[in-house]
Order: structure tokens, then sequence, then C-alpha cells
């Protein structure tokens, strides 16, 4: 076992991981197995409590499988690889945040996790995230909203989605050199205005044309009226900044309606809300900004191993659950610790080398220090056509188009209004 | 003095009938035999028993003793929900009718449930629905036809119990029990309605019983009348007979022979 | 006593305030045409569309609350399973669309007579508060047994191809699917009225609403018609779900989300008034529908941008209702209102 997966870990490195695992012997931002040595030397393997913090319950429970299979998949490798063993206690963070922050207290108070990861919409990352810095818990989450790396940015909070500016950006450019008449429907509240801010500026930027906008109410499930408004406009693309089953449900009923000549963009597009739809509803996304899809190149067995695991098929929280996972542990064995203060040491400015990079593509990701965003690529894709769509043994619905660096979208360190 | 007639061969007839609330003997061994087309008046003060008589006859509440035969049959055990078909009916001493119903509708809906057309669907045609045409003709015996429309809450007193009498006979009763059909009407209506009441047993061939306190109608109109007192029967007979009764006199009847 | 009645429509006692209100909504709804008349076209066919799906909905909860006094709370999970069913017999089974719609409705149907006779028979009697903890307990089973069937994951089924393209109505295009469920909706409308209003049946069931314990006296059957008109409200709220579901697609929150809304459409039009959910869905739907558009049409005319509040279409079933509430405590065309 530890063969197969020395064998593996060595193929997803590739180039960059060799370089990789030289460093590990020495230098302070490489990563492995050497690093960990004030717990191995003395007592064995070092041990680990993770505590998962997921949906079970609420609008977002058909996510919440996902963060246990990538995280499990993460722990696997990792017991593998390095000389650790990681305990996992996982959490529902029910429908509420305050639900989520009695979950988190209970795991540090009485089961004493020892790092904390999960959560994925940013109301439960803030209240999670902020107890758990106040209490010096290292917490992971993936909320993509930009407070959280901005005045809600916390000490020992760190992000591994892209955020909300940087798919927003990603999208608005595209749109801007797909077609030139855009009406934007955007979810009204907060990270729906923040994203059509974004994008119209994106879009206007790039010399096309924002023609009209209607903020829609969230949850919605008929888009009637503002697809009529969409066809009493110049627009001839609409760009959907609503979550996800939302804009299935759009897409759907534009279909229905008749409107499907319009070139349609999807800001930060999950592709497994688009899953419940048909073919030919689903192929009618023509560009999307995505955080992850599970037709990048260099994803290797990760999505066999995700279709294996899970109930879900491989999709982006698998891969950002792996992300964090990854990420928290070998900085624990690092810093041979898994006090905050060692973490932050060890994360903050540090280049990802690991598996997870070669499933993100293998294009740069590192941990900005002023903010703690993982800064990482951003994908544009398309939609497959209908026939080419494929789904056993799991679902691969949408092309990558284009990688943007995350370097070219996400917001200067002083844009942020972070102060870490 | 007493019914001579034998219960088990008469229209509506008990034998023995008796009712206890608890202690309370509200109905104490009533014999009763009345016969096919006769209108009997059932009399007594206050409390004598005479709602809760009509109550055991009909079954709204299970006597604690005795028997009831209707044309000789024994109903005594036959639920107060099949009674209708039974061709027993009764009107109630206070309005009971379905106030955001129209007149006529309260009428229908007792008339097609009789007939248990209870799932008869008819959408179309003139009479809307089956029996409208004969609960047409009820509210037009008992003088309601212009009200046919009128939710029955906004009808007058007095036509809210002729209202009660048109559902009362909407079952197509042979015998017809009627408690106080003239209470809360001034002279002039009581008489109306008690005319209304012959009227409609010379035409349906109804057996009437009637609860009535006006003595001059009771003596005017029945044939034969009983004297309810504690329960028990205090003496039956026909109106001169009730009138020269000497125990009725004592016990009920009072001065009335003097104002007479 | 009440003089009023359920069937008059109550508008003559509106004042001369009321009448102002009106002119006022007319003149609006003028400048928006004037401004965009293309667009309020649509809106206005988009409106009614929307209205109807929410009569349909709110149909099935305005007989079971109107007749038997019960707030069913399930209503939402039944109308929610009638899509989920859908789910079942067409992508699952691979049966057409036209077989959903006759059995996942009589499968939801008999849920709603399930229901019915093990649990809320028994709760008649009871203060309103016991039905209604009752249907809301069933509610959550439902819709756990739903997440558990067919999981967290918003589905949808295929929109059958006849049904699938838009219809053009030469003044605007409507998605076939919709305008089938407008009919949809308005047969069974139509249907419920003429079995309630026309039948013996529903003259029986109508009486026995009234006063159950002398309609037993009388000899009418109730708890039969109890049981069947439970049957029929629960096979409405299935015949919205599998529209809808066809529609729209069907996850485990539709039932809750859709709850409200249609509880919105009953109070608003009048406990106890069908004729009233049924005039509050178009009203409300027409509203949500035309209120942005009046908003941005008078911000043009006026110049004064703050008026075309953006995201106003959410909220605006809550403003309908918390008017006409303000107006009318009891709703449109109520007996009683939930506020008196
Ligand atoms: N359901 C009941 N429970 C207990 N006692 C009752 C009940 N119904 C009647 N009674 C009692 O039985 C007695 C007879 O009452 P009933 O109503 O039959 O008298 P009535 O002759 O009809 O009087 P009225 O002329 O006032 O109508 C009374 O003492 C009454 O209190
Ligand atoms: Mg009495």
């Amino acid at each position: 076992m530890p063969k197969i997966t020395r064998r593996r870990a060595l193929e997803g490195l590739g180039a960059a991981g060799i370089a990789g695992l030289a460093g590990c012997s020495s230098g302070p931002g490489g990563e492995g197995s050497g690093s960990g040595g004030t717990t191995t030397g003395s007592t064995g393997p070092m041990e680990i409590t993770l505590g998962l913090f997921t949906p079970n319950s609420g609008a977002f429970a058909p996510w919440g499988p996902s963060l246990e299979t990538g995280t499990r998949l993460a722990i696997q490798d990792l017991e593998n690889e390095l000389d650790v063993s990681v305990g996992l206690e996982v959490y529902d963070t029910k429908t509420d945040p305050s639900g989520a922050l009695d979950a988190m207290k209970r795991a540090v108070t009485a089961d004493g996790i020892d790092f904390a990861q999960g959560g994925i919409n940013s109301s439960v990352c803030t209240k999670i995230g902020t107890w758990a810095s106040d209490n010096n818990v290292s917490y992971i989450g993936q909320g993509a909203s930009d407070s959280l790396r901005g005045e809600a940015c916390q000490p020992f909070m760190y992000m591994v989605y892209q955020t909300n500016h940087m798919m927003a950006t990603t999208i608005g450019r595209e749109m801007a050199d797909t077609t030139d008449n855009w009406y934007v429907l955007y979810a009204d509240y907060v990270w729906g205005h923040n994203a059509e801010q974004v994008v119209t500026s994106a879009v206007e930027e790039n010399g096309a044309t924002v023609v009209g906008k209607d903020a829609t109410p969230f949850p919605n499930d008929d888009y009637t009226q503002y697809i009529n408004n969409v066809a009493n406009s110049d627009a001839d693309g609409v760009a959907l900044l609503i979550p996800g089953p939302d804009a299935s449900r759009a897409v759907k009923q534009m279909r229905n309606q008749g409107l499907t000549d319009i070139t349609i963009g999807a800001q930060m597009l999950e592709d497994m809300v688009f899953w419940g739809l048909d073919h030919e509803a689903a192929a009618m996304v023509d560009i999307a900004s995505m955080g992850w899809v599970n037709t990048i190149d260099g994803v290797g067995d990760f999505n066999d191993r995700v279709a294996e695991a899970g109930e879900l098929d491989p999709f982006v929280r698998h891969a950002k659950s792996y992300t964090s996972a990854d990420q928290h542990v070998r900085a624990a064995v690092r810093a041979g610790s898994t006090r905050a203060e060692d973490i932050r040491e060890e994360l903050e400015g540090h280049e990802v080398q690991s598996a997870a990079k070669d499933i993100h593509g293998g294009g740069e990701m590192y941990w900005r220090a002023c903010d703690h965003e993982l800064v990482s690529p951003v994908f544009s894709a398309t939609a497959r056509e209908a026939s080419a769509m494929q789904d056993d043994p799991y679902k691969q619905w949408f092309d990558v188009t284009d990688t943007t660096p995350g370097d070219d979208v996400v917001r200067s360190c002083e844009e942020t209004g972070c102060t870490l | 003095m007493s019914d001579d007639a034998d219960p088990r061969s008469a229209a509506l007839g008990t034998e023995g009938l008796s009712k206890h609330f608890g202690g309370i003997v509200a109905v104490d061994e009533v014999d009763l035999a009345v016969e096919s087309g006769e209108l009997r008046a059932i009399i007594g003060p206050n409390g004598a028993g005479k709602t809760t008589l009509f109550n055991v006859v009909t079954h709204a509440l299970a006597p604690t003793s005795g028997s009831v035969y209707l044309d000789g049959e024994d109903v005594t055990d036959v639920p107060q929900e099949r009674r209708p078909h039974l061709g027993l009916a009764r009107s109630f001493q206070s309005n009971e009718l379905f106030a955001e119903l129209s007149v006529l509708e309260n009428v229908r809906v007792i008339a097609q449930t009789a007939a248990d057309g209870t799932f008869s669907f008819s959408l179309l045609g003139d009479g809307r629905a089956v029996r409208a045409d004969e609960a047409r003709d009820i509210l037009a015996r008992v003088g309601l036809s212009e009200h046919a429309e009128t939710e029955a809450k906004n009808l007058s007193h007095g036509d809210q119990r002729r209202l009660g009498i048109a559902m009362a006979i909407a079952t197509e009763p042979s015998v017809l029990l009627l408690d106080e059909p003239t209470s809360g009407m001034g002279p002039g209506e009581s008489r109306e309605t008690v005319e209304l009441v012959q009227s409609l047993q010379d035409d349906l061939g109804l057996t009437v019983l009637m609860i009535e306190h006006d003595m001059e109608i009771v003596l005017s109109v029945s044939d034969r009348i009983t004297v309810l007192n504690r329960g028990s029967v205090l003496a039956t007979g026909t109106p001169d007979e009730i009138q020269g009764d000497d125990d009725v006199q004592d016990a009920y009847l009072g001065g009335v022979r003097e104002e007479l | 006593m009440s003089t009023s009645s359920s069937r008059t429509l109550g508008l003559d006692r509106l004042s001369a305030g009321g009448a102002a209100v009106w002119g006022a909504i007319a003149l609006l709804l003028l400048v928006a045409l004037a401004v965009e008349p293309g667009l309020f076209v649509d809106q206005f066919v988009g409106g009614l569309v929307y209205g109807m799906t929410l009569v349909l909905i709110a149909l099935g909860l305005s007989i079971i609350l109107g007749l038997l006094g019960i707030v069913n709370f399930a209503h939402g999970a039944l109308f929610m399973l009638g899509a989920y069913f859908t789910y079942q017999l067409m992508a699952l089974w691979g049966l057409p669309f036209w077989v959903a719609l006759v059995v996942a409705p009589l499968l939801v149907g008999l849920v709603g007579v399930l229901m019915e006779r093990l649990v809320l028979q028994w709760l008649y009697d009871e203060p309103p508060l016991a039905g209604l903890l009752a249907a809301f307990g069933i509610a959550l089973m439902i819709q756990e047994a739903t997440r558990a069937i067919w999981g967290d994951t918003p589905l949808s089924v295929a929109t059958p191809a006849v049904l699938a393209q838009s219809a053009d109505l030469a003044v605007t295009t409507v998605a076939r699917i919709r305008l089938f469920s407008v009919v949809v909706a308005a047969l069974v409308v139509l249907g419920v009225y003429l079995l309630i209003e026309r039948t013996d049946f529903g003259l029986s069931v109508r009486a026995g609403v009234q006063d159950r314990e002398m309609a037993g006296f009388l000899g009418i059957d109730m708890p039969r018609r109890f049981v069947l008109m439970f049957f029929l409200g629960a096979v409405i709220a299935g015949i919205g779900g599998v529209l809808q579901g066809t529609a729209v697609g069907m996850s485990p929150t539709m039932g809750q989300q859709y709850i409200i809304i249609t509880f919105v459409v009953v109070v608003v039009g009048g406990i106890g008034s069908l004729f009233g959910s049924v005039v509050a869905g178009l009203l409300i739907g027409e509203a949500v529908f035309l209120t942005p558009l009046v908003l941005r049409s008078l911000a043009d005319v006026t110049g004064v941008g703050a008026l075309a509040v953006p995201g106003i279409g959410g909220l605006v079933p809550y403003l309908v209702m918390i008017l006409v509430l303000l107006v009318r405590p009891r709703g449109l065309y109520g007996q009683e209102g939930f506020m008196e």
C-alpha cells in the first residue's frame, strides 16, 4: 500500500513536485514527510484530529457529502505519504450559522479537535471562523465571499475557494470577448450585488455594454418575468449571477420559453447543480467561471476515486475539501505542531506543491499572507453538446476553455480591506 | 284516562318509554298510541319532559327503557341517522338549520339525503340537482318560495320556524314531530303556522305530534291531547275530555276552564 | 350576526378612498403600458400564468382549510410529493409525462387519505392548533422521507417534447408547459366549483361544514365526505406538483418554499372562500410581474431613479397581503378573518 501511494505521489507531483520533494528535506517552504520530526521522533506518528463542518441539512445539504468524501481522500493520501494519523470528526452546520457555531464550540471544547475546516456559505464561515480564531484554532473554509478575505478576515482563518471577485472578473472578461450587449440577472443579496458590480465593470472595461439588469429574489423558481425583460431588451447575452440551483432553473425556463439563441454566461458555476437538468437544457450554458471542474488536465485518478468513494460525482467541493485537508495537515506536519500560530507561520506565503496542485491543473497556487486567500487559477468552461456529455462512470458536462492565473484576477492586498 | 289503542298497531306507539338523566326521571313509563292521520298535541309545564320524549322517540337520545313502534315495527334501536328513512321526522324547538345555505339548499340537502341520492352529480339543467323540484314544491307549500335563494340566517324568526317544518317534511315522513312550531311568534303568525300544519297534514296524510304551549291553539286543532307532568302521562283524550279532567285541572290547567 | 356573504364581491363597500386607490393603480399601469407596451403585455400574460400556478397550489389548501377547518401545513409537502412522484415515474421508470400527470396526483391523493385517516380525523374537534401542529409534523416527515429516497440534490425531468417549446400568442411568447398549466388550473378550478356548488355531493359537504353534528343527525355520512374532500385537496396539490416539477424541477425544499406563498394567497383571498383564492392568486401573480415594470416606468418618466427598487419582485406578495389585510382584515372574500 505505501508503495503504490508513493508512486502515485511521485506521478502526481510531476516536474514541479520533484522540486518540492527536494525542498522538503531542508527548506521550510517544502512539503513532505521529513519535517514533522518533533512528534515522529519520540512517540510514533503525529496524531491530528480534524473537525469537518459540513451542511447536512438546510439549503446547502446537497453539498454535504462531497466535503466529507474530499476530506477522507486527502486523509488517505496523507497517512500513506506522511508519518501522521488523522482522525476525522464531522459536524453538521445546520441551516443557520448559530447552529454551526454551537457545533464548533462543542468540537473544540468537548471533542478537542486540533483544527477545523469546511463551511461553504459565507455566513457560516464567518461565524465559525471568527470564533475559531478568537480561540486560537486554525480554520480553513470554502466561502467565496469577498468579505471573508476583507473586513471579516481573521488571523487564523483561511479560504480555499476562489473569491467572488475573481470569478466575476473572469466571467466579465469572457463575456466581453464573446458578445457585445449583455443583460445581467443577479441574486438580490450581498453576494449577487457584489458580483453584479464586478461583472459590469469588467464587461465595460473590456469594451462591451450592459444594456439592462435585474435583481432576482433568492430563492426563486419562476424566472419568467426576468426572461421577459431580457427578451425585450437589445441584449444578445445574459449573465446569470445567481446561486446554482436557481441558475439551472433559469436556464431551463429560458429554453422552455424559446430563448435559445442567446448567449448564456454563468458566474461561479458548480456543475453539480446542473446535473439535475436534462442534457439539452444544460447544454445552453456557453461560458462559465468555475473554481474547479472534473475535466481539468492533470486531475489524474482523483475523479475515479471520488466516484468510487462518494455519493456525488466529482465536482468543485471535492477538490476544495481535498485541498483544505491536504494543506492543513501538511502545514501541521511541517510545523510539528497544530497550534494556530505555528500553522499560520507555515501557511502564510506557502506555495502549494502537493497533489492538490495537480488536481487544479498544475497552475500556481499559494497562500497569500495579507488576506489568507489560497490564490488559485480560475477556470473558464463551456457546456458540452448534449450528445457529448458523459454520464458514466461520473458526469462530465463542462470543458475547460481557458485558465486564468489567480494573480491576474485577485484583488490587491490593499483593495481587500483586510489587515493581517 | 289513556290511549286505548295498542301501541304496536298505531302509527306511532311507545310502551313503557323512560329516560333517566342520573337521578332525574325526565320521561317516565310513557305509553302512547297515536293513530294514523291524527294530530296529537303534547302539553305540559316547562320541564315536564316533552322535548326529551321527542328525543327518545327519534333516538337522538337512547331511551333508558321501553320501546318505540312505527306502524307496528319495533324501531327502538334504529339509530338517529336512519330515522329519516323510516318516515319519522322532526323539527326542533330552537331553529336548527344550515345558516349559510340558501333556503332552497336547506330543504334540498335533506330531501336528497332522505332519497339517498348522496352521490348523484347532476350538473346541468334547470333543476340543478336531484330533488330540486320536490324542494321547490315544499317551499311553495310552506310559503317560502320567494325566499328560496335567501341565506337561511337572513330569514325572519317566523320564516326560520317554517323552514324547520319544510326541512322536516322534506324527508317525506309519515309521522312528523313538531317541537313548539309557534314559539316566538305573535298570535296572528301562530295561527297561520298552525293552519299550515293542518293543511300539510291533510295534503300529505301525516300523523303529527306537536308540542305546543298555546292552549287556545291546542284545544282548537288537536284530535287528541296528551298531558305530561314530571315525565309521566297525566291524561290523554280529546280536547273536551282534557278540559273536563279534574286531575289535569288540578295539576296543570289551573283556571283555564273558567276563562273559557 | 354578520350580514356579509361569501358570494358578494365586497367591492361595493369600498369607500371613496378605495376608489382613489384603484384609480391610482390604473393610472400607474397606464404609465407602464405607455412606456414599454411590448414588455407590459409580456409581463401581464406572465403574471396571469404565474397567478394560475399559485391558484392551483392554493386551491387544495383553501378547500381543506375552508371545509375541514384544518390548516394543512402538509399541503406544501403533498405538492412536493407530486413533483417527486413525477420524477420517479418519468425519470426512473421511463413513463411518459401524460401517465405521470394522472398517476402522480392519484398517489398523492392516497397519501392525503392516509394522513386524514391516520391522524387528522381525530383532530377535527380539537383546537385548530392541534391540527396545524400535526400537519406540520407530517410535512417534516414527508420532507425527510423525500430526502432519504430521492436525495438532496435538486432534480428535474425533461419537459415532454410538445410542451418543451414556446407558444406564440401573437402578442407574446409563453413556455407551452406554463400555458398547459394554466389550462389545467382553470379546469381544476371549474371542476371544483361545479362539484362544490352544483352537485348534491357538494351541497351535502357544505351543509356538513356548517354543522357537522346536525348533518350527521340528518343522515349525511360526513366522515366519508371529509375523506373524499381531503383526497381531492391532495390530488389538486399533486397536480400542481406534477406541473411545477415538469416546468421548473424539484427539490426537497420546494414544499416549504411554496407553502408560505400559498398561505399568503389564501389569506389575501379570505379564509374559506375558494373564489377568493382564485382572485388572490391572480392578483398576486399580476402584482409580482407588473410592480417592477411599473416602478421602472415611473422612474423613467419622473427621472427619479430610486423608484426602480431592485429586487422588489420577491417582496410583492407580502406587500399585497399587508395592504389587503389593512383594508379588509378578513381578506378579499373571507367570512371570518385570520386577524379579527
Ligand atoms: N340532556 C340532558 N341532561 C340532563 N338533564 C336533561 C337533559 N335534557 C333534559 N333534561 C332534564 O329533563 C327534564 C325535562 O326536560 P325537557 O327539555 O324534556 O322539558 P320540556 O317539557 O321540553 O320543557 P320546555 O317546555 O321548557 O321545553 C328537565 O328537568 C331537564 O332539565
Ligand atoms: Mg322542550
